[in-house]
């Protein structure tokens, strides 16, 4: 006889991120010639969840051979000496009620005074929050959803949030201690009046053995206010 | 409906059985002297292991910076700072077929002819999710 009672194992129990969903999609931008600055256009979808989710995108404008990350643009360094760094660029925001709102923006060449109509590609893997409660997950059709054992997968040691107060034209950071000995992964995103954005230039996420920092500069933000950042500090393998 | 929190859900890369295969790369940039506008272009490129994919990605300025900074879209550093503005450097990537190019963009911000520090910029993938 086996009193179970007694039985105890010790099985660390690792958090990894939990696909909920994939959208793909295209949207066409129209040209546009000086003195228009810029060409917006959107896709609005809604993932039905209710709640807001994480997210992480990428966007092609060459019919899928090269692939940036949401927020990345390609400059036009073509003309020496005037270098154009706002070319095309492909966001993604999730709202409070998990609606996804996906912009382009074709911006008119200063050099040229023009740019061409373009569709852009994208494809926005959706990640579980912490707590994110029951909700219907989204298709994902080029692959299962499943979990295999044999992979090893990239294992959750913090998951939380943060907030800071900028105070215009100040410097600042948020310091969250991991203390994992090494250079940790990190993903991180910012809650912009209740609208989930990826980072992307600032605040500055800084990762050293000891700690995440997010650092912001003086012209981070005009007016004085809160900002809740979401992060992610992984394990490595 | 289904409670997520329960929901084992994939992050695995199809046929890549450790989550740190990091491809790495880097690519020294020299003191430069830049005109006013000047901008410097230098590139590294890295196995993605696949067509296209979700990733994390962070690179290091030796010689400038002594912590590592996650990219997600792109980064740039303004030196010496943001209000005294000689040069920025801005660092991004991209997929290529199943390479990831990570592109280093030195500027001259100052509006006349400046002498760049020389750095190096080591770049890390960790290859993440596919479910494309």
């Amino acid at each position: 006889m086996i009193d179970f009672d007694k039985v105890r194992m010790a099985v660390p129990e690792y958090k990894n991120d939990k696909i909920i969903g994939v959208l793909t999609g295209s949207i066409s931008v129209a040209g546009a010639s000086s003195p228009t600055l810029s060409v917006t256009a959107t896709d609005t979808r809604d993932t039905g969840f209710g709640d807001w989710c994480l997210f992480s995108g990428i966007f092609s404008i060459d019919g899928g051979a090269t692939w940036n990350d949401m927020g990345a643009q390609t400059p036009d360094l073509s003309v020496p000496g005037v270098p154009v760094f706002d070319t095309f660029d492909c966001t993604a925001a999730c709202s409070s009620t998990g609606v996804f709102t996906i912009t382009c923006i074709n911006y008119v060449n200063l050099n040229t005074g023009t740019t061409s109509a373009k569709t852009a590609l994208y494809k926005v893997v959706l990640l579980a929050k912490k707590g994110q409660g029951s909700i219907t997950p989204l298709p994902v059709t080029a692959l299962p959803l499943y979990h295999y054992s044999g992979f090893n997968y990239q294992k959750i040691h913090i998951d939380d949030a943060g907030s800071f107060t900028a105070t215009a034209g100040n410097t600042g950071q948020l310091v969250v201690p991991h203390n994992l000995g090494y250079v940790p992964n990190v993903r991180a995103w910012i809650n912009i009046g209740g609208t989930i954005h990826p980072i992307v230039f600032q605040p500055e996420v800084r990762v050293d053995a000891t700690n995440l920092t997010f650092f912001y500069d003086a012209f981070f933000d005009f007016i004085d206010r809160s900002f809740s950042v979401i992060y992610r500090i992984y394990h490595d393998a | 409906m289904l409670n997520v929190q329960r929901f084992a859900a994939d992050s695995s890369m199809a046929g890549l059985k450790n989550q740190k295969p990091n491809s790495t790369g880097a690519v020294s940039v020299p003191s430069l002297n830049l005109d006013a506008g000047d901008v410097a272009h230098y590139s590294f490129s890295m196995d993605a292991k696949r067509t296209n994919a979700i990733t994390t990605f962070r690179v290091k300025l030796t010689g400038l910076e002594s912590f590592w900074r996650q990219v997600q879209g792109y980064i740039q550093v303004d030196k010496p700072d943001l209000l005294t503005l000689e040069y920025s450097i801005q660092i991004q990537g991209y997929y290529s077929g199943s390479n990831f190019i990570c592109d280093i963009y030195v500027v001259n911000q100052a509006g006349f002819l400046i002498t760049t520090p020389a750095f190096t910029v080591d770049g890390e993938l960790n290859l993440f999710v596919a479910p494309f």
